[in-house]
């Protein structure tokens, strides 16, 4: 069943849509959860969970990629159940990727007025603007929340290398968003 | 800014983005797609018998084939591999026979002493795709390698200084060839005649690994001028120190030397200072 008529079984609200789109992507939506969570259990609540937030916004979305737009369901998912994890412990888990992009949030000394459509909009021109393999490692890094020990594996680089590309990727980008969004790092 | 913006603006990245960051991994991971992690090496293993005993065997049929059917006109010498009928002239070796004059209009003319006499040893630099070299420039005097740390040769109208890398070896043991071997700041080597100098073979390096860790240590070193300069050591100079680096997986080590002493500065591979330690001269 392709993407057009799974996202016409949301909109008709027939419930088949969430088995259809579990067996088209559920591999897909539980590897981002597991990169995230690393645990199973957690990894099948956050499958649900996305599932069910497709189920909530469909209509009124209409995703054009119902893949992509899955996943970032499944992304923000799994922050939630990582928070929640993280709310009964006393001291919060360390997922490198999240630390990473936390050091950038945080070095941003002023706000801009944009808003999260106009910063993903920012965000994606730089990526864009990224030659391979440094575009890849990123999304890589911070869309699918891959370690670093994976991204070794995929491209064949040392870790010292994928830590670094990392680490332009992101100067990189502060000074994009500087220059074009007017956010001071 | 605050993390869950960044993170939820990283998520909403379009889609074509996404799907192609999917697929370009996979390209690249044909050995990792083994199930299991044995297998890869299993596949090298097979790969490697059927390459061992498989290229001799292929190439003793093609070298049946061509003597049976492809023989060059007796006398002409200039068959490539082939030897002529009459087995005047010995096949493959790349080498003029004794005597002849090897002087060609293209070909670097380098002077002083001659190991072995002939300079038709000298192999042809045209094969295999290298770079034709112009006039090199050759040190006045007698090439001795501990007063040659480095040499410079006119390559495709462009001169490059190439650091004495390893002693002498033996590239032919049919010929005796003796050559030095250079590396380049770009990573690229030569290989010299070890008596004259003269450039036998070019060749660029465009391994990656080469390339960036060369980059990733320069940039150690101006982290490491930077740490040192702004730790007030009492060491002056330090901003044209001379210096020295070393990379291992995850670290730089970083030494800069100044006529006062030392300092000895490890790094993380993202230029985070893990140990410094200062050494003075007595």
């Amino acid at each position: 069943m392709n993407d057009e008529t799974i996202v016409g079984l949301f909109w008709n609200r027939d419930e088949s849509a969430l088995a259809e789109a579990q067996e088209q992507y559920g591999a897909y939506l539980l590897y981002i959860a597991r990169n995230l969570l690393r645990d199973e259990h957690d990894a099948e609540e956050c499958l649900n969970d996305a599932l069910l937030a497709a189920w909530d916004s469909i209509p009124p979305n209409r995703p054009e990629n119902l893949k992509t737009y899955l996943g970032m369901l499944a992304r923000d998912a799994a922050i939630n159940v990582l928070r929640r994890r993280n709310a009964k412990k006393r001291k919060a888990e360390s997922v490198g990727s999240l630390e990473e992009l936390t050091e950038l949030a945080s070095a941003c000394t002023v706000e801009s007025a944009l808003g999260e459509r106009e910063l993903a909009r920012l965000i994606s021109a730089y990526v864009r603007s990224l030659g391979e393999p440094e575009r890849g490692v990123f999304v890589r890094r911070y869309w699918y929340y891959d370690s670093i020990e994976s991204i070794c594996d995929m491209y064949g680089f040392g870790k010292s290398k994928v830590k670094m590309m990392l680490k332009r990727t992101r100067d990189g980008l502060a000074a994009f968003l500087k220059e074009e969004g007017n956010y001071e790092f | 800014m605050s993390f869950e913006i960044l993170n939820k603006a990283i998520g909403m990245l379009d889609a074509d983005i996404i799907e192609a960051a999917e697929a370009a991994p996979e390209r690249r991971t044909s050995v990792t797609a083994f199930a299991k992690p044995w297998m890869k090496w299993a596949v090298a293993a097979i790969l490697i018998v059927v390459i061992g005993v498989g290229t001799p065997v292929a190439l003793n049929m093609m070298g049946a084939f061509r003597n049976e059917n492809f023989v060059a006109p007796g006398g002409s010498g200039n068959s490539g591999f082939i030897a002529p009928a009459d087995g005047s002239s010995e096949s493959g070796s790349g080498q003029s026979p004794e005597g002849e004059s090897s002087s060609k209009a293209d070909e670097p003319s380098l002077s002083s002493s001659q190991p072995g006499g002939s300079s038709a040893e000298t192999p042809d630099l045209s094969s295999s795709g290298t770079p034709e070299c112009d006039v090199p420039e050759q040190p006045e005097g007698d090439f001795v390698k501990e007063n040659m740390p480095a040499v410079t040769y006119r390559i495709n109208g462009e001169y490059k200084t190439f650091d004495y890398q390893s002693s002498t070896a033996v590239v032919d043991s049919g010929s005796s060839y003796v050559i030095d071997h250079y590396v380049g700041s770009d990573g690229s080597t030569v290989s010299a005649n070890a008596g004259t100098g003269e450039l036998v073979k070019y060749e660029k390096d465009f391994s990656p690994k080469y390339l960036d860790s060369s980059i990733f240590e320069a940039e150690a070193v101006e982290t490491a001028k930077s740490i040192a300069v702004n730790t007030a050591i009492g060491l002056s100079g330090l901003d044209n120190a001379n210096s020295s680096v070393e990379c291992s997986d995850d670290k730089f080590f970083v030494v800069l030397s100044v006529a006062e002493g030392s300092v000895e500065i490890c790094l993380d591979s993202e230029g985070g200072l893990v140990s410094f330690a200062v050494k003075r001269n007595p």
